[in-house]
């Protein structure tokens, strides 16, 4: 074939190959669980053997092999001559991350990267002689592959009904400029809003200016409308990642000798691209702890009385500007005693704080930096990798996470993120004359307070808030200022993961809705602020990254755990 | 020469044209499944069509049949495209009514030669 378009043609295939063999993946699940489904059984050889066609006009020679033979079992598989039993899936799941494999190299310019193969090859022959029986296993199986929400598989459509002519991919570069500018535009409306009102005050009763006003109404909704249209350009269904947790959950409970059914719910629910990417780790990890901690064996699932399956279930809905993601299971639940203790040992907290602590606050303890009840680390979970960096990613996105259990029920843990990260709700907060924007998505509620009703308590202030007592950190302070004027002030608390803290400010100053601007190159890393806006009023206001400053502040001898008195 | 090339694989669709401008054709629409190459082989126009056989759907063989069972397109010749030329197959398609067959992969000289033997049994 002719060189002409030959690089674009390669990366059609690349593209469409991998959203194919994700479908054969899916499928495959779906196979094991109906293995009469024919259809299903024949679109996965259709799919495969799409793969196979287009490989041999490009010549990816181990593209062609393994789809040839793949397709041989397959085939025996359609006219029955074999049961669909798990150890052909685990060959057929094989067959797909090897594809993967190679499509991925082709994808990097890999094109000339000798796999070895033969051994899957001689398997799959083995397989269709029907003498696999338990060749499968000898071979030491690599660990599940980790969700990989990267790719540009677009929403999977009917596709016997798909319109092409109705569809273009886009680069995100673009979609991504085009947000840029419309979030510039909000900037300028917010300005032109405040000088509109500020004319309005002075020159009211001229005819012009009420035009002005009405050509600003008209401007806002605009405005509105096309900030919404393009977030929703960048808007995929969660179903992007979820998609890939029914074979990591197959491949886990397998291996770990558990019986796992997990249901998905929502997986139409849209959010935004970029949190789509973060979330798929964390999900990962849940999942994972789940099943390996969570989920009981099937013999003392059945003493239990519990069916013998286990069932993590996965919901995604939305909720105003969030979305909320929980994972829940049916499994042993967290043993809050056993957390103590390891807290204890690890030093975490001291005896005399754990004893105290509720049974929320110790099951929060999980999301502390190196926690980990699992008592040797293997390749599923307890790898040194805990839920603190679960927390740490999804505070990352401005989100927040919860744990909820009942022993010897399940565990509930519960994700809130935000539908986009392009906007911002924030609450503006001054201090020593300063302006800060707190995001709305940790504020939990504010309070005028008098300087009098703080209260010293072990050398740190708190303040009694309907009979919890919330530890006070002054925000001026905290920022290196101090701001003299005594009398009335606001506390701001925050949820800043499992903690609650109430930040001491001066004034509040009204939400608003912002476009964060990072700080650029030369100001990047600053610790505690999160990036800056530009108000309505056309100041330039600082937005905190107040999970940071509390870890600055632990930075320099403050013991988080002494936050909860 | 007006070409009508029917995948549902996209990937497929760019390399058929791909081969086919190689071979000197350029007058090519697509069609992703049957029911829209129906629907654009009865707006008239086409010399050929280029299908593959194994589509979801609609097999490019049911194609081909509903191609000869209508009056008004009877006559267009119809190229298949399929992946293992077995006897069968063959004799099935044969049977259909397909003007010519071509075994994946191929290059743009062979697939010339096909269109060109097509074109000369018609005269």
């Amino acid at each position: 074939m002719s060189t002409d378009g030959m690089e674009e043609i390669i990366k059609e295939f690349i593209v469409e190959a991998k959203e194919l063999i994700d479908g054969v993946e899916q499928n495959l699940i779906t196979l094991e669980k109906n293995p009469n489904d024919m259809d299903v059984l024949n679109e996965i050889f259709r799919s495969i053997h799409t793969i196979k066609g287009a490989a041999g006009f490009l010549a990816f020679e181990e593209v062609i092999e393994v789809t040839h033979s793949a397709e041989d079992l397959l085939n025996e598989l359609r006219k029955g001559n074999f049961p669909v039993t798990p150890d052909i899936m685990d060959l057929l799941l094989e067959v797909v991350d090897v594809i993967k494999e190679l499509i991925g190299d082709i994808e990097k310019g890999d094109t000339d990267k000798k796999h070895n193969i033969s051994p899957l090859i001689e398997r799959l022959k083995l397989a269709l002689e029907g003498k696999l029986e338990g060749a499968a296993n000898t071979e030491k199986k690599k660990p599940p592959q980790e969700a990989q929400p990267k790719g540009s598989k677009e929403k999977k459509e009917d596709r016997g009904g798909r319109d092409t002519e109705h569809h273009i991919r886009v680069d995100i570069g673009r979609v991504d400029n085009v947000m840029d500018l419309a979030g510039e535009l909000v900037l300028i409306r917010n300005r032109l809003t405040s000088l509109a009102s500020k004319l309005h005050e002075q020159y009211g009763d001229i005819d012009v200016v009420g035009d002005v006003d009405a050509a600003i109404s008209q401007l806002n909704v605009i405005t509105t409308d096309l900030q919404l249209a393009v977030m929703k350009m960048r808007m995929q269904p969660i179903e992007k990642v979820l998609s890939k947790f029914p074979r990591m959950v197959r491949d886990i409970s397998r291996q770990r000798g558990k019986e796992v059914e997990l249901v998905i719910k929502g997986q139409d629910t849209e959010l935004d691209k970029t949190v789509i990417e973060e979330i798929g780790d964390p999900l990962v990890h849940i999942i994972r702890n789940a099943i390996d901690h969570g989920i009981e064996p099937p013999e003392e699932r059945v003493k239990l009385g519990k069916p013998r399956n286990g069932t993590i279930t996965i919901t995604a809905c939305q909720e105003g500007r969030d979305i909320l993601i929980s994972i829940e299971d049916d499994g042993r639940g967290i043993n809050t005693a056993k957390i103590k203790e390891k807290a204890l040992k690890l030093g975490l907290v001291s005896q005399k704080d754990a004893d105290k602590m509720r049974e929320r606050d110790l099951m929060e303890l999980i999301f502390s930096p190196g926690f980990s009840t699992a008592d040797k680390t293997d390749d599923i979970s307890g790898r040194g990798v805990g839920m603190d960096v679960v927390k740490t990613n999804v505070t990352k996105i401005n989100g927040s996470i919860f744990v909820d259990s009942s022993q010897g029920k399940g565990t509930k843990i519960t994700i809130r993120v935000p539908l986009t990260l392009a906007i911002i709700h924030t609450l503006t907060v001054e201090t020593a004359g300063e302006l800060y924007a707190i995001p709305l998505t940790i504020v939990i509620e504010n309070k005028r307070i008098e300087e009098s009703e703080i209260k010293t308590v072990n050398g740190h202030e708190v303040i009694n808030l309907r009979d919890e007592i919330i530890r006070i950190v002054r925000l001026d302070e905290l920022l290196g200022k101090s701001s003299d004027n005594g009398g009335s002030k606001y506390i701001v608390v925050v949820g800043a993961g499992e903690k609650r803290l109430g930040l001491l400010v001066d004034r509040l100053h009204g939400q608003e809705e912002i476009v964060m601007k990072s700080m650029g190159e030369y100001m990047k890393g600053i610790q505690g602020v999160a990036g800056a806006c530009i108000t309505g009023s056309g100041r330039v206001v600082l937005v905190l990254d107040v999970g940071k400053l509390i870890w600055k502040m632990e930075g320099i001898g403050v013991n988080m755990e002494k936050l909860v008195v | 020469m007006k070409i009508l090339l029917v995948d549902d694989f996209p990937t497929m669709r760019k390399i058929l044209r791909n081969l086919l401008k190689e071979a000197g054709f350029t007058d090519i629409e697509e069609a992703e499944n049957g029911i829209m190459a129906l629907e654009k082989l009865r707006a008239g126009g086409f010399d050929l069509v280029i299908t593959d056989w194994n589509m979801p759907e609609m097999t490019g063989l049911e194609l081909l049949k509903r191609i000869r069972e209508d009056e008004a397109l009877k006559d267009i010749p119809v190229l298949m495209v399929t992946a293992e030329a077995t006897k069968e197959c063959v004799i099935e398609a044969v049977q259909a009514g397909v003007s010519n067959y071509i075994v994946k992969p191929f290059t743009a000289a062979a697939l010339k030669e096909k269109i060109d033997i097509i074109m000369e049994n018609l005269k």
